[in-house]
């Protein structure tokens, strides 16, 4: 048997999805399953049909099927259940039965829509409590709301540039969604007050809800495109061991005069290795080193190559805001390095450095030398490095 | 006891059709019936009485057979259901000054 699946209109489209289900029985296409997003269609003999929705309406916590009672009274009256989904149950009939219609009176069908009409309207509220829920938990463990914020703002600001394409898909899909659920309550909302008013549920609606298909079609569209530039992002990600000389913008043990056997620490099986990726704001090399014995000396280094459209002061801020051991930017001590136009220090263990459109992030420990005397050598290091690298200086 | 509610034009029909069991098909052609035809209900509303009568006790489930439930008027359905009556009738018999009025 040939099957087919079309997508179908939201559940707040009552009239529209039965008047796409007869359409699609009087092309010889009848419905069997009705899904999330899609309908699968077997075929038959062209036939004109009759399909009619009933919407469930669980209390908390119910199941969302209608009681088994309920489909035999319609199926005595005449209607054969054809499928269901969440609170939809679809049923059918010839279109000459004598079926009668599942409500005589508008405002009774309209009780039925409330429990659906509530959902289009608190959807929301699961995704909001579970953002709160954890921003209060991280607040309760970093020990503020403001140093949660900040760290939440340095985060995101930091995700924007390193991963911008995953960036804009969340964004997207998440208006989108909104979207979604904003019109589906208007809708829902509209239908109610009709229905509520005694007009009666158009079964057979003419409009087709072009517009909504537009904006939703164009929204959809930016959710794809930035979904294949993700997709891209990943895929080109290039991930290798460490070479001996340098290759890009960032700086080797040997770099700061401190030779030693590469190795592996003692609590991780990482090796040195290095991971270039482009975003659509800039190109990251993340970086990892570790030499001597029992890893010893290890050095990570988080460098960016950043596009003219990032704010580099904000973005130096947020890697700041982000840093492993630092509490918080005003911990960076600003250092002078020649090559360098800003550099600072955090501590014993961190330090940062800015030059044209290049930034990085420095966490370096070498055994027995636990004082700045290391992040200096890397300043240094870096200075000359990005001297040889020619970076764009803006 | 508390005083009964008024019934909806729904629910009376429905007792009045369960003074002899019937399915749900058979009971809206009854009701269509007895109304004269002034009555439509869709098997919507009919469900939606039904399980509330049910749950009230006023009705009841006696059968099923090929997935057809039969359903039947109780005790207290038939109770109700003569309150009602005697309600309606008293309002009815209360108007009359209305004919009195206009003569």
């Amino acid at each position: 048997m040939k099957r087919r699946y079309r997508r179908h209109f939201d559940d707040y489209a009552i009239g529209e999805n039965e008047k796409l289900y007869s359409d699609m029985a009087a092309r010889g296409w009848f419905l069997e399953k009705r899904g999330s997003y899609f309908s699968r269609f077997g075929s038959g003999k062209p036939a004109d049909m009759r399909y009619r929705i009933e919407v469930s309406a669980p209390r908390f916590l119910e199941e969302t099927w209608l009681p088994e009672e309920q489909v035999a009274v319609y199926e005595d009256c005449g209607w054969e259940y054809v499928t269901s989904c969440g609170m939809i149950h679809v049923f059918s009939s010839p279109a000459g039965s004598d079926a009668p219609e599942f409500y005589a009176d508008p405002a009774q069908q309209a009780a039925t829509l409330k429990v659906l009409r509530r959902n289009y309207i608190w959807a929301w509220v699961p995704v909001v409590l579970m953002v709160l829920l954890n921003f209060l938990m991280a607040a309760a463990m970093s020990g503020g709301v403001g140093e949660t914020l900040s760290k939440w703002g340095a985060e995101f600001r930091i995700g924007w540039v390193a991963a911008t394409a995953l960036w804009l898909f969340f964004g997207a899909l998440l208006v989108w969604t909104f979207y979604l659920f904003l019109h589906g309550a208007w809708r829902m909302g509209r239908l109610y007050r009709r229905m509520k008013k005694g007009i009666p549920l158009d079964h057979s609606p003419r409009g087709r809800m072009l517009p909504h298909r537009i904006v939703s079609g164009v929204l959809l569209g930016f959710v794809a495109v930035f979904g294949l530039l993700t997709l891209w992002q990943w895929v080109s990600k290039d991930t290798r061991d460490l070479p001996e000389v340098a290759d890009g913008p960032y700086v080797l043990f040997s770099d700061l005069g401190i030779e030693g056997e590469r190795s592996q620490l003692f609590y991780d099986d990482r090796t040195s290795q290095i991971t270039v990726e482009r975003s659509l704001l800039a190109t990251h090399y993340d970086v990892f080193e570790v030499v001597g014995e029992g890893g010893s000396n290890w050095m990570y280094q988080d460098v960016y190559r950043l596009s003219s459209l990032v704010d580099r002061e904000m973005f130096v801020r947020s890697l700041m805001e982000n840093s492993t051991f630092a509490r918080s930017p005003s911990s960076f001590r600003e250092v002078t390095v020649e090559g360098l136009e800003r550099a600072w220090v955090a501590g014993d263990l961190e330090c940062m450095a800015v030059k044209g459109d290049l930034a990085a992030y420095v966490t370096v420990l070498k055994a027995g030398q636990e004082t700045d005397e290391t992040l200096k050598l890397a300043l240094h290091a870096l200075a000359e490095c990005w001297a040889n690298e020619g970076s764009q200086v803006r | 006891m508390a005083e009964q509610q008024p019934m909806t034009e729904a629910a009376y029909y429905i007792l009045l059709a369960l003074l002899h069991p019937g399915h749900g098909y058979g009971m809206m052609q009854r009701i269509r019936e007895l109304s004269g035809g002034r009555l439509v209900m869709g098997p919507g509303t009919l469900y939606g009485v039904l399980s509330r009568m049910s749950r009230e006790g006023l009705i009841v489930l006696t059968g099923e057979v090929d997935r057809r439930k039969t359903y039947a008027i109780t005790d207290q359905g038939r109770e109700a259901l003569r309150r009602e009556y005697d309600r309606l009738r008293h309002m009815v018999e209360d108007g009359k000054i209305m004919e009195e009025a206009e003569t």
